[in-house]
C-alpha cells in the first residue's frame, strides 16, 4: 500500500526535530509556575 | 550501528555547509510560521482548547494553587479565559436548565476545603431546585481567593462574554470586597486588556491598577512572552487525569498560615463605582442581579453601606452576617468549614426559593437571615 503522507527529506525531517526542540526549550525557560500566596482576605 | 539509523549517516555531503545552512533556514520558515499562526489564533483566548468538559468533567471552582502547585494538584492559570473554559459553567446550557452564577471571595470559593462540593454554590447546585416554568437550577462557583469587587467585575465580565448566558447573578460580598487588602488583583495584573477596558468603559478612575500597564499588543500577545501560560495550561490539562480521579482541588493543611480576623474598626469604599459596575454589566445583559452578605460575625459600617447601596439600586439583598457562631469558622471569621456552608446554603436555598416566586419579596428589599446570638 501507496504511503499517502508525503515523502519528507533528511533536511526538512531534521528541521522539524529541530523547531520541535527549540519549541520544547522556551516552554521550559518559562520557569516554575507562579504562586499566589495567600496573606489573608 | 544499526542499520535502521544508517540512513541518517550515510549520505556525508548531507553535513555540507550548505546543507546546513538550509536546514537553519527551515527551522527558522517554520518557526516564523508558528509563531504567525500563534498572534493569529491566539491559542490561551480559545474556550474550546480544553480537555474540561470533554474528555475531564468540568472543574466545580476555579483552580487556585496556594504555593506553585508544589502539592496542590493544578498550577495557577491567572489568565480568565483559561479559568472560565475549564470550570463546568463553560458546558453547554441545557434547554432546561436557570443557570446562578455566584460571584465572591475565598469564602464563597471555599478556601480551606478541600473538596470543591462542600462550597454553597455547589451545595444549591444539588439541592434540585426548579423555577415555577419547571426549569432546573443549576449554581455554579466562580468565586475566586482574594476579596475585590474589581475582581468580581473581570470575572463576570469575561463570563459573560465566554458561556451560554446565566439567568441570574449571585454577588455574595463582605466588608473586604470594597476594602480589600489587595492593592491590586493578580487577576487584574494578568489580564490587562481586560481591567484597563472595564477601567475606562465604567471610568472606575479611583481604582489602583498597579503594575497593569498598557503595552503594544504584539509584545504581550506573542509566544515568547505567554510561554509560562502556556505551560501552566498544557500542566493543568494533564491534572485533569487527577481531579477526574479525586474530584479534590486543594490540599487542606492543618495549620493554616491566615492571618486571624479580629473584628474590623474602620470601613472604607476602596473600589468606588465597582458596585455599579457590575449592576449595570447586569442590566447591559438583562440578567437579574442579587447581593447576599456572607456569615462572619462582626459589626461593620459595611452592612449599612451595602443595604443602602441595595436600597438604592432596589436590588435585593440577603444579610447573612450574623447567621453563624464561631464553630462554624476555620482559620478566620470568614471560611466556612463543611457544615457551615450547608447551613449558609440551605438560608441561601429558602429565600432563591421566595425570589423565585416573587422577585419582588413583597417589597423587602433587605432580608436577614436569624442571628445566631438570639
Amino acid at each position: 500500500m501507496k504511503n499517502p503522507l508525503p515523502k519528507l527529506s533528511r533536511e526538512t525531517m531534521i528541521a522539524i526535530f529541530l523547531f520541535l526542540f527549540l519549541i520544547v526549550v522556551i516552554l521550559a525557560s518559562a520557569g516554575p509556575p507562579r504562586a499566589l500566596i495567600y496573606q489573608g482576605f | 550501528m544499526s542499520t535502521r539509523w544508517e540512513w541518517l549517516v550515510s549520505d556525508e555531503s548531507a553535513y555540507s555547509r550548505s546543507a546546513i545552512l538550509r536546514i537553519v533556514i527551515r527551522v527558522v520558515v517554520l518557526f516564523a510560521i508558528f509563531n504567525i499562526l500563534y498572534l493569529l489564533v491566539q491559542p490561551l483566548d480559545l474556550s474550546s482548547l480544553t480537555l474540561y468538559n470533554r474528555v475531564f468533567p468540568g472543574r466545580l471552582r476555579f483552580g487556585w494553587a496556594r504555593d506553585a502547585g508544589t502539592k496542590a494538584p493544578l498550577v495557577n492559570e491567572f489568565r480568565l479565559s483559561r479559568l472560565i473554559a475549564d470550570h463546568v459553567v463553560s458546558a453547554p446550557k441545557q434547554p432546561n436548565e436557570y443557570r446562578v452564577i455566584f460571584l465572591g471571595s475565598s469564602d464563597v470559593w471555599g478556601a480551606i476545603n478541600d473538596r470543591p462540593e462542600d462550597t454553597v454554590p455547589v451545595l444549591i447546585d444539588k439541592m434540585g431546585m426548579k423555577t415555577a416554568d419547571g426549569r432546573l437550577l443549576r449554581s455554579y462557583n466562580l468565586a475566586y481567593i482574594y476579596a475585590d469587587g474589581f475582581k468580581d467585575l473581570l470575572v463576570l465580565d469575561q463570563t459573560l462574554r465566554q458561556v451560554d448566558k446565566p439567568d441570574l447573578i449571585v454577588f455574595t460580598v463582605n466588608s473586604y470586597t470594597f476594602n480589600p487588602t489587595v492593592i491590586t488583583h493578580p487577576l487584574a495584573l494578568n489580564n490587562p486588556d481586560n481591567a484597563l477596558r472595564l477601567k475606562q468603559e465604567y471610568k472606575l478612575s479611583g481604582i489602583p491598577l498597579n503594575g497593569v500597564t498598557e503595552s503594544p499588543w504584539i509584545a504581550t500577545h506573542n509566544f515568547w512572552a505567554e510561554r509560562s501560560d502556556v505551560v501552566a495550561w498544557l500542566m493543568n490539562q494533564a491534572y485533569g487525569l487527577t481531579w477526574t480521579e479525586s474530584q479534590v482541588d486543594y490540599p487542606q493543611l492543618k495549620a493554616y498560615p491566615g492571618l486571624p480576623y479580629e473584628g474590623m474598626i474602620g470601613w472604607q469604599n476602596r473600589r468606588p463605582g465597582v458596585l455599579d459596575a457590575v449592576i449595570s454589566l447586569t442590566a447591559q445583559y438583562h440578567i437579574p442581579l442579587l447581593f447576599i452578605s456572607v456569615p462572619v460575625d462582626y459589626a461593620s459600617p459595611f452592612s449599612q453601606w451595602i443595604q443602602g447601596q441595595a436600597q438604592q439600586a432596589d436590588i435585593p439583598l440577603l444579610d447573612c452576617s450574623s447567621l453563624l457562631p464561631p464553630k462554624y469558622f476555620t482559620d478566620t471569621q470568614l471560611h466556612l468549614n463543611p457544615e457551615g456552608h450547608q447551613l449558609f446554603a440551605k438560608k441561601i436555598s429558602g429565600w432563591l426559593q421566595s425570589w423565585l416566586v416573587d422577585p419582588k419579596l413583597q417589597g423587602q428589599t433587605v432580608t436577614y437571615c436569624p442571628s445566631w446570638e438570639m
